[in-house]
């Protein structure tokens, strides 16, 4: 929704290479950008909690038969807690800014549920899969400086250099190995764990052998405190004609490096267990601790504080945008006045590298500008969670204070619990031609 | 100040006219996870050798064994379990019935429970037998660490010689039932 939206500073975060055309600004500290969204595909907090006739067990158990593996719940939040720019020359706008994000996803591990679920009697011979448990936690801070720089009267460029700061990260990925039962032949029952291989990375959680339990520690190390990375954003607009353009970006394309703070847990092996076989014999051999012995030999679970890189989920954007409808003019930061039209629409596509494959999201959209401070957008978006999204964003300025708040997904207002996705922004600013 | 007051009013208007359907989070409480796990417990395979009596010895007729079997080690088992199934298979390839009498004890051999006994008659080589203990009616059963298993002959009176042929095969699993609250 933002996205190259009535020039607002921070359109720059999605895309450096958008055009802008004020000689500074200054993001209201905390308040210049927030943002919030949380999706999960699949199913909705009314398929479970809704207050109706059938009990939450049916209810638990229709969603769990109707999620898939590649279903997942997503969080994102964004505080920008400080952002300013300033025009350095005629053609080049340098901005940069600190903000904290929180980006979680968690696929939805659907034999694990199952199996907590239900348990694994009624299902004799299924291999319930290790390699579903695939999540990603980030909670972290990025100082940022950026580059604008009009080529052209057809070009503008622009990059970004980011130093992340890591103050939590949870990450697990590429598990592999299955559980199974069958029926068995010297036992009722034989019990497989095939070619196990799990690896639990954490960062930032435990310190010191300790959890770290104090909100004001993560806070904290997201400012430089944390375990340190960089990353680059890259963007461009190009004039085809002078009512259509299209843009361009690649976002977050960067790792962080984490060697501070860290614990990973790592598994790994095979097991078959049929029960325990023993002799009517004067020994006193002890069964149950050689089936411990041989479980912790062939099932190796350890401990380590390697350090690990974990990439940034890049995030792409590409827009066309025609522009037409009644000429206007704005000032400019050179004292001169642009051009300018009332109305665009135009289509976007955004994708996000995530770890078990790229998000998509298409939009068509339609911005219109009731005068030089009014800006609206209409979007209409086809994604993961549905596809009938449709946002609203509000661009307005009186005298050097910008406001701009966007909702999603306004047509599952009327029963917010219904829907798979809901996300918010909105910020204030000041703007300075 | 006009366009202000505009989008404010919009935004307003929009969020407070956004709602939900009634929602009832406290039913939560009332759901419980059921999940039901089968697991091996033990099993052997014995010749009726066995039962032949050594050189100049007595005439054997039962032999024992008692094994260390935690099926209660972890807490969550512990705590959570509200059924169990025991299931036994028995494959007699010998021309003599017997019995199979298992106990189970705590961890100073204090007997907690006693399956009712598995009477094998000779040559049956599908026996089955099923016992569903109660965990509320049994409390004490998540106590136990150990296995007695005791074999007896029916006929004591015709030793077994070493030229018996024969084999039992005996097999034993617990189906186990756990309820959790989230």
């Amino acid at each position: 929704m933002l996205y190259d939206f009535a020039g607002l500073p921070q359109t720059l975060l999605l895309n450096p290479g958008l055009e802008v055309n004020y000689k500074y600004h200054i993001g209201l500290p905390l308040l210049s950008g927030v943002s919030s969204e949380i999706g999960v595909t699949s199913f909705s907090i009314a398929d479970i909690f809704a207050a109706d006739s059938r009990t939450i067990t049916d209810k638990i158990s229709t969603v769990l038969n109707a999620v898939s593996s590649s279903d997942y719940l997503k969080i994102n939040s964004q505080i920008e807690v400080f952002s300013a720019g300033f025009r350095f020359d005629q053609k080049t706008y340098v901005s940069f800014g600190f903000y904290q994000e929180l980006d979680a996803i968690v696929y939805l591990p659907k034999d694990a549920l199952t199996l907590a679920n239900e348990g694994n009697l009624a299902y004799l011979n299924k291999a319930f899969s290790i390699s579903q448990l695939l999540y990603k936690l980030d909670v972290l801070g990025v100082i940022h400086a950026g580059i604008t720089r009009k080529i052209n009267d057809q070009l503008t460029l622009g990059g970004r250099f980011k130093i992340y700061s890591s103050a939590l990260n949870l990450e697990s990925s590429d598990n592999s190995g299955t559980f199974t039962t069958n029926l068995g032949s010297n036992n009722i029952y034989v019990h497989y764990l095939e070619n196990i291989s799990t690896n639990f990375k954490t960062s930032g959680l435990i310190k010191n052998t300790e959890y770290v339990n104090d909100a004001s520690t993560y806070l904290k190390n997201t400012f430089l405190g944390g375990n340190l990375g960089v990353g680059v954003d890259f963007g461009l607009t190009y004039h085809i004609s002078p009512q259509l353009k299209f843009s361009g970006s690649i976002v977050d394309v960067g790792f962080i490096n984490h060697k501070k703070d860290i614990k990973n847990t790592v598994t790994s092996g095979s097991f078959t267990f049929e029960g325990i076989e023993f002799e009517f014999d004067p020994s006193n051999r002890n069964y149950w601790e050689e089936l411990e012995t041989a479980f912790k030999e062939q099932i190796l679970t350890t401990n380590n504080n390697e350090s690990y890189v974990s990439w940034r989920p890049a995030k792409l954007n590409a827009a066309v945008k025609y522009s037409f409808g009644e000429k206007r003019s704005k000032h400019c930061y050179d004292n001169t006045f642009k051009e300018f039209y009332t109305d665009a629409f135009g289509a976007q596509l955004y994708t996000v590298f995530r770890p078990l494959r790229q998000q998509f999201a298409l939009t068509g959209f339609y911005e219109k500008s009731f005068s030089n401070k009014v800006h609206a957008k209409v979007t209409y978006t086809v994604d993961n969670y549905s596809y009938y999204n449709i946002g609203v964003g509000i661009s307005t300025q009186v005298g050097k204070i910008n406001f701009y708040g966007i909702l999603d997904n306004i047509a599952e207002l009327s029963d917010i619990s219904n829907s798979n996705n809901i996300s918010l922004q909105f910020g204030f600013n000041l703007l300075f031609n | 100040m006009k366009s202000l007051r505009l989008s404010s009013f919009l935004l307003s208007l929009i969020l407070f006219c956004s709602c939900s359907q009634s929602l009832d989070f406290d039913q939560i409480e009332s759901y419980t996870i059921k999940p039901t796990i089968p697991a091996s417990l033990a099993f052997f395979k014995i010749a009726a050798a066995n039962f032949s009596a050594p050189a100049g010895g007595p005439i054997v007729t039962e032999i024992t064994k008692i094994i260390d079997f935690k099926l209660f080690e972890s807490t969550f088992v512990r705590e959570n379990t509200v059924s169990l199934d025991f299931e036994f298979e028995v494959d007699n390839k010998f021309n003599r019935s017997f019995t199979v009498e298992i106990l189970l004890l705590d961890a100073n051999d204090n007997l907690i429970y006693e399956f009712k006994d598995l009477k094998i008659s000779a040559n049956n080589l599908n026996f089955k037998q099923k016992e569903i203990i109660n965990i509320a009616a049994n409390q004490n059963i998540i106590n136990f660490t150990k296995a007695w298993f005791t074999i007896s002959l029916d006929d004591i009176s015709t030793p077994i010689v070493t030229s018996n042929l024969g084999l039992i095969e005996f097999k034993s699993a617990a189906v186990i039932y756990l309820e959790t609250s989230l």
